[in-house]
């Protein structure tokens, strides 16, 4: 069975012409497969966000292959790139990275802006992913008078806006509490359920042990340091 | 589609900081309105220059002594008359007279002088000596009126009463507005200028093609003759008007020029919050044509309202007010000039020239800054 993403040997560099380069992804394969969950974990700094990046198509590897669903995405010009991106994945960042002067609706709609959808198939969408993390009630307020909790249930509606077949989440559980923390992956165990692809980072070890999680890579200075199923 | 809904959301981006919008906005409108006054009045002045000197003569014969204007000999008249082609001549007697109480200049006209404009006349034109009509201007700073008095100082010092018996309603004042029209014989009098003597000769051309060669002739028979022609007069004006619009458009091409580097400078200077918009916009699937566009919108936004409230503020100005500020700058010394209401125009080229001038460099420098800070890869919005 082909997997959904496969990377080959890739390798990401930052500013490599200078002399503080960093290679935070040293040559990593790995293959993930429709429906998977998957889980990055390792120590801060072993490059999780780097090899994260480079499986959701946000940059191109230094080096190496980065294949979805078939087609080779590592050599596509950016526009293309972008496509692949929004259609596929789906990002809830660390930092969640909403704009906090818009209203939790109008966040949720920003990635459908250039899917040249009319307006109510916007609106028709945004109050289906804000339906799906029970938000609907929140939905005209503005995301700078939310909980951190909330916000984060926001980034999650942002990210599923596009019915993305991956969700890519970096260090999840990181501002929450231990109870949010169940409660977000009782979330993401029913995403799975309905079909979607998983890649999480965390160094999280409640997560990493979650039954939810079919497979843990270990990261160790941007290396494979073991990829066991749980 | 793609661009109606990235409209929907530049509009929104830019109500979402009112403070700023507006301050760029009213800066702006306050820029093309003056740039928009400065052209509208020098069209307008010198259309109105045009039609104005549409009534008058094609031909004017002033005599000159050592380069200086010279009252002509009335005889000379027949001279030119003689000449083929001339259709008639006429001696006319006008003059200028300073009045100190008001500190302002009178244009004096005989009634033979004043041209076929003067039909526009509430009351009559003066008949008898001691009769007069007024341009507004001399009315308003004089304070006077159909059938008021009017004591002007002769060329002998001693005081002359005149009967006001109309007043000038031009549709446009410009020639008007400082007029005083009284009976030749009067006028002559009035100036002490003898019989034999007229101020110049206003001679019409039956076949317009035939003015230069009549004004050549006339040249030839009286050497010390200067014909002017109407067109020659036209060119004058236009030089003047022109010189001095081109004085003021310089000067606020500079004060466009400063605009453009503080809007540049505020531009390329994106405020982190827009910057991280961005990179927020990118993480989620914008394409850098996208966010370009959005930046293109918000500026072309911007910048088109503040170019239609300029424009129409220049144009009230211009066109219902007078031109209150900027008018006298172009118009010249004249302290009676007519508080101008030239007639509304709207020439498109006129508009697409001023348009483009000013809305291009700044959406350009709108979507210059934006461009730099959007080719960046997303994943640097990850790590902020
Ligand atoms: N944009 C960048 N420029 C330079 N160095 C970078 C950049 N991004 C990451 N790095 C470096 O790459 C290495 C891996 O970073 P990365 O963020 O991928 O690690 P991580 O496993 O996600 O860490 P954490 O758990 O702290 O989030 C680090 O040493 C980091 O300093
Ligand atoms: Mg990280």
């Amino acid at each position: 069975m082909t997997p959904l993403i496969s990377i080959v040997d890739a390798r990401k560099t930052y500013h490599p012409q200078r002399p503080d380069a960093v290679e935070a992804v040293a040559g990593i394969s790995l293959r993930i497969a429709a429906g998977e969950a998957v889980a990055l974990c390792g120590p801060s700094g072993s490059g999780k966000t780097s090899l994260l990046t480079l499986i959701g198509c946000m940059a191109r590897p230094t080096s190496g292959r980065v294949t979805v669903a078939g087609e080779e995405v590592s050599r596509l010009p950016e526009r293309f790139l972008t496509l692949v991106r929004r259609r596929t994945f789906g990002f809830v960042f660390q930092q969640y990275h909403l704009i906090p002067e818009l209203s939790v609706r109008d966040n949720v709609m920003l990635p459908l802006y250039p899917e040249a959808l009319g307006a109510q198939e916007m609106v028709r969408r945004a109050a289906a992913a804000l339906n799906e993390v029970e938000l609907t009630p929140l939905a005209a307020r503005r995301v700078a008078q939310l909980s951190g909790g909330e916000q984060q249930r926001v980034a999650i509606a942002r990210a599923l806006v596009n019915r993305p077949q991956v969700l890519i989440a970096d260090e999840p559980t990181a501002h929450l509490d231990s109870r949010l923390s169940v409660e977000l992956l009782d979330r993401l165990a029913a995403l799975k359920q309905a079909g979607l692809t998983l890649v999480v980072a965390t160094h999280d070890p409640l997560v990493c042990a979650h039954p939810l999680i079919d497979r843990t890579v270990r990261l160790r200075d941007g290396r494979l340091d073991g990829d066991a199923a749980t | 589609m793609r661009h109606v809904k990235i409209l929907e959301y530049a509009l929104a981006s830019l109500l979402r900081r009112p403070g700023k919008t507006a301050a760029i906005l009213v800066v702006y409108t306050l820029m093309i309105a003056v740039l928009a006054t400065v052209l509208l009045l020098t069209h307008a002045l010198k259309t109105e220059a045009v039609n104005l000197l549409a009534d008058g003569p094609e031909l004017v014969v002033q005599r000159t002594m050592a380069g200086r204007h010279e009252l002509v000999p009335v005889e000379a008249a027949r001279t030119v008359a003689a000449i083929p082609g001339v259709g008639s001549v006429t001696p006319r007697v006008w003059g200028y007279y300073y009045d100190s109480l008001t500190e302002a200049n009178y244009t004096l006209q005989g009634v033979d002088a004043a041209d076929s404009s003067l039909e526009l006349l509430d009351g009559r034109l003066p008949q008898a000596d001691g009769e007069c009509a007024i341009g507004a201007g001399v009315a308003a700073v004089r304070r006077v009126g159909l059938n008021d008095d009017l004591i002007l100082i002769d060329a002998n010092n001693i005081g002359a009463i005149f009967t006001i018996t109309g007043v000038f309603r031009a549709e446009s004042r410009l020639l008007t507005e400082d007029l005083l029209v009284m009976p030749t014989e009067s006028l002559r009098r009035f100036f002490g200028m003898p019989a034999y003597l007229a101020t110049d000769l206003a001679v019409s051309v039956r076949n317009p093609n035939e003015i230069n060669t009549v004004a050549n002739k006339v040249k030839r028979l009286l050497p010390d003759s200067r014909p002017i022609s109407r067109k020659e007069l036209l060119r004058t004006y236009h030089a003047v008007f022109d010189w001095r619009g081109g004085m003021l458009l310089a000067l606020f091409a500079s004060a466009l020029l400063a605009f453009c580097i503080m809007a540049w400078d505020k531009a390329t200077g994106l405020s982190a919050g827009e910057r991280r918009e961005i990179g927020i916009l990118k993480a989620v699937g914008w394409d850098t044509a996208d966010v370009l566009l959005l930046k293109a919108w918000e500026g072309l936004a911007v910048s088109l309202l503040a170019f239609l409230l300029g424009f129409a503020l220049a144009f009230g100005l211009v066109f219902w007010w007078g031109a209150p500020l900027l008018g006298g700058v172009l118009r010249g010394w004249s302290v009676l000039f007519p508080e101008l209401r030239p007639t509304p125009y709207i020439d498109l080229y006129q508009i697409a020239t001023l348009a483009f001038l000013t809305i291009v460099p700044y959406v350009a420098s709108t979507v210059i800054p934006a461009w730099r800070a959007a080719v960046t890869d997303p994943d640097e919005v990850m790590r902020q």
